[in-house]
């Protein structure tokens, strides 16, 4: 099976003044296939978060290497690194992180029209009825209820068909019902376009539908 | 909690400190024009008070220029007095043969009774009149003769005996174009000036041994005085023209202020606004530890006021500095001499009106500050104050504004006047800018970094409407002043197209006409001229009711009439096909602002005075000059049959070049010594300096507002760094990279600039079109290359500016921004 994820030795100090350095990642390695669904887990601080930051090129790691998709982040300039995040990765925060002086419609249909597809607004309409947002489309961030706005993260992270998708936490901000609908719609996405998907959470109920789990402790994979 | 907690106000102010240094700049600009402005009037009024006591030359001072009347002169006699009369004349030396036109005074013994006139020997300036003449400076040097030569006024020759140091009774700058020349007052009739129609302003000064009974005296001459024709004036009251020009100045520079101050206003409250905004969460931290509202607001108000206080004095500061440096600037501008400095009065009127205003700009930030629920540690909410206090504080806004402006004018229907037509002017271009801005922010242009940079207006933080509002009512009025003085300075100063006339021949009696055409050899046109009153309108007294000072923009007073037939070059009938109807002689055409000033039109009947002969006419057309260029231009036009045989001067004019105009008044001045030739091109240039500096002011005073929204652009910029930094992590997600981001922030602040530089020179355009067409009738300016600059030059550094206060925000990573919840 081919990976489209590959970190090899992955450390991430942070350096304070006056305090001792953070070890937040002390050598990880992870692989990811094609298509697979990977849940992260572990207890609060423990570096998830940060090994999504990195792994997604979001944040450059010490030491280690990370390859996505064929290319190697760590030696990617900013002009390369914005290329892949266009088109080969799709990101869900728990915060959602929609712009707000952006539409529902122009936030997702945003990442294709920067890639400068033509018909990025109909791929956009397409998406947001997918997840029964079609009323919403032009209604701002701030009009729209926690679950519709994951929802419309959702559409903006798969609206180029990205070969990879971080999610962080994407339920940590809902409800147990809104929550249950956002999971079942990522999940559902992410095995039509045939993407692969690494998910942060702490929720068992999640981490219960990976093909795959990895568990961090203290900046390390205990288990995989 | 209760009393006041010093660490926290340290630690408040030092967590705002760039938006209250903004705020503090605010109030600096506000505080450094009020002072200024305030300080300047002060010392005019002293110098002003001081001059007008000099200038009358005496306690009560009777006015005429016709000869005075019996009844006149022999209530003066009952008080020592003395007699002086003033008229425009040519000096011509025979030494040099030079000519200068210059004003001729003829004084009697005891003049001056206020002030003195020191000679360069050091005696008495009756002393040496009685040797011959007494001449300024500017005499000698322009004449290139020294004192003991000899000049020729008139037909009668003169010794210079002596050279005047200064003159108590002589307005300076701009009201005292030509050279003085003294004459004792019995030699004046041997000059051969004085002829009928000759314009001689005769003066009787009386001097009285208590000077508080002025009023009274002057009551008691004015009641035997020619009505129309002698003027009985007090010391207390400076030169009608004076008193209008200082009193216009002043208000033009308080309109400046005011506005200036307004805009700046939004600029303390916006910066305000910016700081209180991002102290939300800590405001809400001390309210659910148990602090009132009171507690907030007290110390939020004590960092404003301490802010307010440091601007204050530092515009105090620099108001001294600009004071001290604008007296000669000042001083060409106005009749008198002013040494400006900043006195303890403008210092404490400044402090009160800077108070007042940082008051009613800080109260709003400061009351919504209050409002903070503990709440708002939760989750970000909108303070949101009630209908009626939002109300409340507008009007204590506004009532705020006119209290300033009221305590600067000093007048409340002028100040009513002021306060209206500010509020059109904020009103029009606040729904214009507003409008424009709403438009934008609801377009959706194709173009993606265009369309995201739009969408950056949307932000609440962003202030666009409020920076677009000041930046470009702004430049509108700044804008106004310089295309009008364009105007103005194109057709009334630069025109002189090759047709239009640079030497003047005044005074030329009936009589010498044929002769004078031989002797000049060119081909000039003579016009003949007469000075009438209209005394009635159809058949009713006119009204003279009114200040005397609006006597002669309304028709009340003298008029200037040419007999003619023909429609002069520059005029236009705008009511009747032609100038008179028939060949009826008691006809009248009548120049358009003099009509309306007197309410008439064709059929109506006038009676005029002529040299105190009554002549009626009715109303046979209608006319309006062009202006352009230094033509004459009459606000009366009668057939010449009507006034044959009335007395009348003659002049004319004609275009020379420059270095012929020397010599063509010397040949005319021999031949004709009675003639006044007048080279009006340095006083063309003297105006032409005056516009520029009173645009000076307006650059100076509208720059502060500029500064303003300047100021609110920064603020907002910098109250924006967190939420631009954020957004630009989520489009670095997407895939937008540093060259994307730069476009936008380029792009931003460029429809921003040029969204200002449009609207501000679009309402220019309107308005000083209008002031063109229908206040001052002359046409619109060509500018050329110059508009396209005035949009180019505010757009570009509105750009620069802005993209040089969020550039470092979209190159930094994106990581730590999404961990924020």
């Amino acid at each position: 099976m081919t990976s489209v994820l590959q970190a090899r030795a992955v450390w991430k100090t942070y350096q304070r003044e006056d305090a001792p350095d953070v070890e937040a990642l002390r050598g990880v390695d992870l692989e990811v296939a094609a298509g697979e669904f990977v849940a992260v887990t572990g207890p609060s601080g423990c570096g998830k978060s940060t090994l999504l930051t990195v792994l997604s090129g979001l944040d450059m790691p010490t030491s280690g290497s990370v390859v996505i998709a064929g290319r190697d982040v760590t030696s990617s300039s900013e002009q390369e690194l914005a290329e892949l995040r266009n088109k080969e990765i799709g990101f869900v925060f728990q915060s959602f992180h929609l712009v707000s002086s952006m539409t529902a419609l122009e936030n997702v249909a945003f990442p294709a029209e920067l890639a400068g597809e033509q018909e990025a607004i109909s791929r956009a309409e397409r998406l947001l009825d997918q997840v029964g947002l079609s009323d919403r489309a032009h209604s701002f961030p701030h009009q729209l209820s926690g679950g519709e706005k994951q929802r419309v993260a959702l559409c903006r992270a798969l609206i180029n068909q990205a070969k990879l998708i971080f999610a962080d936490e994407p339920t940590g901000n809902l409800d147990s019902h809104n929550g249950d609908q956002v999971l079942e719609l990522l999940i559902a996405l992410q095995k039509e376009q045939g993407s692969s998907l690494v998910l942060v959470s702490h929720s068992s109920d999640v981490v219960a539908r990976a093909d795959r789990v990895v568990r961090m402790k203290d900046g390390k994979v205990v288990a995989d | 909690m209760t009393g006041r907690h010093p660490q926290f106000l340290w630690r408040e102010a030092r967590a705002g400190v760039s938006q209250l240094a903004l705020f503090a700049v605010c109030v600096f600009l506000a505080s450094l024009s009020i002072a200024a402005v305030s300080g300047w009037r002060h010392s005019v009024d002293l110098a002003l008070a001081e001059e007008t006591k000099k200038g009358a030359g005496g306690d009560v001072v009777a006015f005429s220029t016709e000869p005075f009347s019996n009844e006149l002169l022999e209530a003066a006699e009952k008080y020592p007095h003395i007699l002086s009369s003033e008229m425009f004349t040519v000096a011509l030396s025979p030494k040099s043969d030079l000519t200068l036109f210059s004003k001729l005074k003829g004084v009697e013994v005891g003049y001056p009774y206020y002030g003195e006139v020191p000679l360069e020997s050091g005696r008495n300036i009756h002393q040496a009149l009685k040797e011959g003449l007494v001449v300024e400076q500017r005499v000698l040097e322009r004449l290139e003769i020294e004192v003991g030569d000899s000049v020729k006024i008139g037909s009668r020759l003169f010794k210079i005996a002596d050279m005047a140091l200064s003159e108590p009774d002589r307005p300076l700058g701009m009201w005292g174009v030509s050279p003085r020349i003294f004459v004792a007052f019995d030699d004046l009739e041997s000059t051969g000036l004085i002829r009928p129609g000759s314009y001689l302003e005769r003066r009787i000064h009386i001097k009285l041994d208590d000077p508080s009974q002025a009023g009274l005296v002057a009551e008691e001459l004015r009641q035997v005085a020619v009505p129309d024709q002698e003027r009985v004036e007090t010391w207390q009251r400076p030169p009608v023209n004076m008193e209008r020009y200082v009193e216009n100045f002043f208000t033009f520079l308080d309109m400046m202020v005011i506005l200036a101050v307004a805009l700046g206003g939004l600029g303390m409250q916006s910066t305000l606004s910016a700081w209180l905004r991002s102290r939300q969460k800590t405001v809400a931290v001390v309210r659910t530890f148990g602090a009132t509202s009171r507690f907030v607001i007290s110390h939020y108000s004590v960092i404003v006021f301490l802010a307010a206080l440091a601007g204050y004095l530092a515009g105090l500061l620099a108001a001294g500095v600009l004071l001290a440096a604008s007296g000669d600037y000042l001083s060409q501008m106005l009749p008198v001499v002013v040494a400006p400095s900043l006195s303890l009065y403008a210092a404490l009127e400044s402090a009160f009106l800077c108070l007042l205003v940082s008051l009613a700009f800080a109260a709003w930030p400061l009351y919504q500050t209050s409002l903070i629920r503990p709440a708002a540690v939760l989750r970000d909410e909108e303070s949101v104050a009630s209908r009626a206090a939002r109300w409340k504080f507008g009007a204590f806004l506004v009532s705020a504004l006119f209290l300033l402006l009221l305590f600067m004018v000093g007048d409340l229907k002028k100040s009513a006047f002021i306060s209206v037509a500010l509020l059109l002017v904020g009103a029009f271009s606040g729904v214009v800018s507003g409008l424009v801005v709403k438009f934008l922010k609801r377009s959706r242009p194709r173009h993606l970094a265009l369309r995201t940079a739009l969408g950056s207006w949307r932000a609440p933080e962003a202030k666009t409407e409020i920076v677009v509002f000041i930046i470009s009512t702004c430049l509108a009025v700044l804008y106004t002043a310089v295309l009008c003085q364009e105007a103005v300075k194109q057709n009334w100063i630069d025109a002189m197209p090759p047709e239009s006339p640079n030497l003047f021949f005044l005074d030329i009696q009936p009589h010498q006409e044929k002769a004078f055409r031989e002797k000049l050899g060119l081909d000039v046109k003579l016009f003949s001229n007469m000075r009438v009153r209209v005394l009635k309108v159809n058949g009713e007294d006119l009204d003279r009711s009114g200040k005397r000072e609006y006597w002669q923009r309304d028709g009340r007073g003298k008029l200037d009439a040419n007999p003619t037939l023909e429609l002069p070059d520059n005029d236009t009938l705008v009511e009747g096909d032609t100038l008179y109807k028939g060949e009826a002689p008691d006809q009248v055409s009548i120049r358009r602002d003099m009509a309306k000033a007197l309410e008439v039109g064709i059929g109506d009947r006038l009676t005029f005075g002529v040299q105190g002969v009554p002549v009626e006419a009715t109303v046979s057309s209608v006319r309006r000059s062009n202006r352009k260029g230094f033509k004459p231009s009459f606000e009366l036009l009668f057939p010449p049959a009507l006034v044959e045989g009335a007395p009348r001067t003659i002049f004319g004019s004609v275009r020379l070049p420059s270095e012929e105009i020397g010599a063509t008044q010397t040949r005319i001045t021999k031949e004709f010594p009675n003639v006044v030739s007048m080279d009006i091109s340095l006083t063309i240039r003297l105006i032409g300096e005056r516009l520029m500096q009173m645009v000076g002011l307006v650059r100076y005073f509208l720059g502060s507002g500029l500064v303003a929204g300047v100021l609110i652009l920064i603020s907002a910029a910098w109250s924006a760094r967190r939420r631009r930094a954020r957004e630009s992590a989520y489009y670095k997600v997407m895939g937008a990279d540093l060259g994307f981001l730069n476009r936008v922030i380029w792009l931003e602040n460029a429809i921003l600039g040029l969204t200002c530089s449009v609207l501000g020179l679009g309402m220019a355009l309107v308005v000083s079109g209008l002031v063109c067409k229908y206040r001052l009738d002359i046409p619109f300016p060509e500018m050329g290359v110059s508009l396209l600059w005035m949009l180019v030059l505010p757009a570009v550094g509105v750009t620069i500016l802005g993209w040089a206060v969020g550039r470092k925000v979209v190159s930094s990573r994106p990581a730590p921004y999404l961990r924020e919840g």
